[in-house]
C-alpha cells in the first residue's frame, strides 16, 4: 500500500492532502502542530468555521476519511523539526512539504535523500508559487537551488504577507499530481527542474535545476546530456564519453529518443555495472535516464 | 537590450511590471540598470557587497549564473534574467 506523508496543513497542505486522497493513494499521514483559526478558511479548504480552535490533524483527518472511505489516514499534532523528521519520514513512499518554515524544506530534502525517499517541496507567498520534486536517490535537489533559508525577516508568512487563494489550489494540487507521478512509475519526468507559479498572470514555468558537483545533501549532478539527435550505436558512444569525464560516485542526466535508444542505453548501463537511478518517458518522444557512475 | 522576468511578490518594486528591459552587457549591469529605473529593489536581490543573496537565484536563459561567471555572466542582446527567490510560505 503506498504512503504518503504531509508535513504541515495549511494553504499547501489541505489541497495537496485532497489530491493525493483524490489520486487513489492508500496510506496518508498528516503531521501539523496547529488549530484552525478564522483566517485560514479562506484558503485552507478541509476546514469550516465550526472547527476553528479544534486541530488541523483532527478536522483533516476526520474530513477526508468522512469522503475516502478506502484510505487509511492518521494524523501526528506535532511539528516537524531536525529531531523527529527521520521517525515521521520512515517508511514513506512520498513526502509532501506544505510547511510555511522555511528551515523544514531543508530538513525534509535532507532527511528524504538520507533515507531514499522522494520528496515534493513547495512554497507560495502573495503572488507567487513554487513547486520542486527530489527523486529519493539522486539530485538535483532544493539545496542545489537554494544554499540557505530565507533570514526570518524576509521570510514573511502567508498569514501576515497574506497570499492569494486560487493559487494555494494550484500549488498544493500540483504537489500532489508531482508526489502521486513519482510513485507511479513516472518519476522520469518529475524531477530536475523547478516550477514556478505566477498567481498574477496565470503563467507556469519550468526552469531546469543548476548542475553542481558539491551538494552537500545530494552529491548534485554533474553534468547533463542531450543525445536526442543521435541514433545507435552513437547513442551509447556518446553516452560512454560522457561517463569517462566524471568521477566515480557522480551522476549524468541523460536525454534520449523514446524507442531503439531508450531500450539500449540503459541496457548498456546496467551491463557495465553503472546504477541507473531514474529510468522513464519525459513525454511521447523523449525518454530520461539518470546514471550514477560506479567504477 | 536584456529582458529581466519580474516574480509576482517583487512587482511592486518596479511600478507593477512583469518585465524590465534594460541595456546591459552582463548580470551585473543588468541589475544596477534596473536599480537605476527603480530604485529600491537591487536591496532584495543582493546584500550590501553586491552579491547575490543566497535564497535568491539568478537564471540567465535557462543557466543559474552561479554556474557561470556569477554577476560576471556576459548577457548577449535578447538574453533573458529569471528570478527565482525561495518562497517559504505554505
Ligand atoms: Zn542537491
Amino acid at each position: 500500500m503506498t504512503r504518503a506523508v504531509v508535513i504541515g496543513l495549511g494553504g499547501l497542505g489541505c489541497p495537496a492532502a485532497l489530491g493525493l486522497a483524490e489520486s487513489g493513494i492508500g496510506e496518508l499521514l498528516l503531521v501539523d502542530p496547529d488549530t484552525v483559526e478564522l483566517s485560514n478558511l479562506q484558503r485552507q479548504v478541509l476546514y469550516r468555521t465550526a472547527d476553528v480552535g479544534r486541530a488541523k490533524v483532527e478536522v483533516a483527518t476526520q474530513r477526508l476519511s468522512e469522503s475516502f472511505s478506502g484510505l487509511r489516514v492518521e494524523g501526528r499534532r506535532v511539528h516537524l523539526g531536525a529531531a523527529n523528521a527521520r521517525e515521521l519520514l520512515r517508511g514513506a513512499d512520498v513526502v509532501v512539504d506544505c510547511t510555511d518554515d522555511p528551515g523544514s524544506r531543508f530538513i525534509v530534502n535532507d532527511v528524504g535523500l538520507e533515507l531514499g525517499i522522494p520528496t515534493v517541496l513547495g512554497g507560495v507567498l502573495q503572488f507567487d508559487g513554487l513547486v520542486l520534486a527530489v527523486s529519493g536517490h539522486s539530485g538535483p535537489c532544493f539545496r542545489c537551488l537554494f544554499e540557505v533559508p530565507p533570514p526570518t525577516e524576509e521570510a514573511r508568512r502567508c498569514g501576515e504577507a497574506g497570499v492569494l487563494g486560487p493559487l494555494c489550489g494550484v500549488v498544493g494540487h500540483l504537489q500532489a499530481q508531482r508526489a502521486w507521478g513519482l510513485v507511479s512509475g513516472h518519476a522520469a519526468a518529475q524531477t530536475g527542474f523547478v516550477t514556478t507559479v505566477d498567481g498574477l498572470r496565470g503563467r507556469i514555468r519550468d526552469v531546469p535545476l543548476p548542475e553542481a558537483t558539491d551538494c552537500p545533501a545530494c552529491g548534485g549532478l554533474a553534468a547533463r546530456l542531450d543525445i536526442t539527435p543521435y541514433s545507435c550505436p552513437m547513442t551509447y558512444v556518446r553516452t560512454r564519453l560522457a561517463l569517462e569525464t566524471l568521477n566515480p560516485g557522480q551522476t549524468l542526466d541523460i536525454v534520449m529518443r523514446r524507442g531503439e535508444p531508450s531500450r539500449n542505453v540503459p541496457r548498456n548501463l546496467l551491463d557495465e555495472g553503472h546504477d541507473v537511478l531514474i529510468n522513464g518517458a519525459v513525454d511521447d518522444g523523449r525518454h530520461r535516464v539518470v546514471v550514477r557512475r560506479v567504477c | 537590450m536584456v529582458v529581466i522576468k519580474i516574480p509576482a511578490s517583487l512587482r511592486k518594486f518596479v511600478g507593477g511590471n512583469e518585465r524590465v528591459d534594460v541595456d546591459a552587457a552582463n548580470v551585473r549591469e543588468a541589475i544596477d540598470a534596473l536599480e537605476g529605473a527603480h530604485p529600491g529593489v537591487k536591496a532584495k536581490l543582493c546584500d550590501d557587497a553586491g552579491n547575490v543573496r543566497r535564497f535568491i537565484n539568478i537564471y540567465a536563459g535557462d543557466e543559474d549564473i552561479r554556474f557561470l561567471e556569477n554577476m560576471d555572466t556576459a548577457l548577449d542582446a535578447g538574453s533573458e534574467l529569471q528570478i527565482i527567490p525561495a518562497i517559504a510560505g505554505g
